[in-house]
């Protein structure tokens, strides 16, 4: 490789990119920029209308499904402790509790 | 009004005067995507720009002026623009045409005389072009700022969100690999 030539070369590129002029600014630029603007900022507000809406269509309900599972997974849990002990009690060993363990 | 202020009211909920910051910085900001990314594609990278910052504004925190924390957008947004093309396509030298190889035959091998008339060719334009496409956006960007605009390190280190020593490495390095592709461009 010639570095002299690659100096040259390089120095050429440099003074090319230093030529280079600034784009003009468009005539609509604002106006365009600000029409993608007002869209955002109707979609993120619409967006967030949609999920007001939802939430309080749905929290009451889902406070109530959510109560209703935790209430039955309890239930469930106090009869399951309970078989185990009574099955304890009635002489089950630890190898066929536990087989019976989730 | 200053900028602190418009940005203010905008996050108040008054849009419009959005148009406000847009207005005063547009220049600027294609100042900058012309020198990062094609002619053709600088006002749209400066559009993404304003609607990205308006996406973000509330995250400025005006410890330092609007301008810069927009440049910081604008240059983010270029190595975008650059990452999207890598993934495009890559191109060839030869692709570049029979301007292009006429152009490196002909630069000058050991004095400055005509070197000024081999800047001005288009052909000067697409070959840097095609040489920077080469190079990670970042080394892209560092390079332009530091190696072809002159930056101040300092700046340079602002906008990149990086430290001078970093700058100073990374610009090295970046400059070692444009000659490495170019190297490679003339063997």
């Amino acid at each position: 490789m010639d570095d002299r030539r690659l100096d040259r070369i390089e120095q050429a590129l440099v003074r090319h990119a230093r030529m280079r002029q600034s784009v003009a600014v468009p005539h609509d630029f604002t106006a365009s920029v600000m029409r993608s603007v007002r869209a955002k900022a109707e979609r993120g507000a619409d967006f967030w209308d949609i999920f007001s809406l939802a939430a309080r269509r749905f929290v009451p309900v889902g406070a109530l499904a959510a109560s209703a599972a935790c209430g039955y997974a309890q239930f469930l849990d106090k009869v399951y402790n309970q078989a185990l002990l009574s099955l304890s009690m009635h002489g089950a060993g630890t190898l066929t509790l536990a087989g019976l363990m989730p | 009004m200053n900028d602190a202020e418009i940005v203010r009211r905008v996050l108040d909920g008054d849009v419009n005067a959005y148009a406000q910051l847009v207005d005063a910085h547009s220049a600027q900001i294609l100042g900058i995507t012309s020198r990062h990314v094609p002619p053709d594609k600088a006002a749209e990278v400066a559009h993404e720009t304003f609607v990205r910052a308006f996406e973000r504004l509330g995250t400025f925190k005006g410890e330092s002026p609007f301008v810069h924390w927009l440049t910081r957008i604008a240059l983010r947004r270029c190595a975008d623009f650059w990452r999207g093309r890598a993934r495009n396509r890559e191109t060839v030298f030869s692709a570049l045409g029979t301007g292009a190889k006429e152009w490196i035959e002909s630069i000058p091998d050991s004095s400055d005389v005509g070197l000024e008339v081999h800047a001005e060719r288009s052909e000067t334009g697409v070959i840097l072009d095609w040489a920077l496409s080469k190079l990670t956006p970042d080394d892209r960007l560092v390079l332009t700022m530091t190696h072809m605009d002159g930056q101040a390190l300092g700046d340079v280190a602002e906008f990149m969100g990086w430290s001078i020593s970093k700058v100073k490495v990374r610009s090295h390095r970046a400059r070692r690999k444009l000659r490495d592709v170019l190297g490679r461009m003339l063997d």
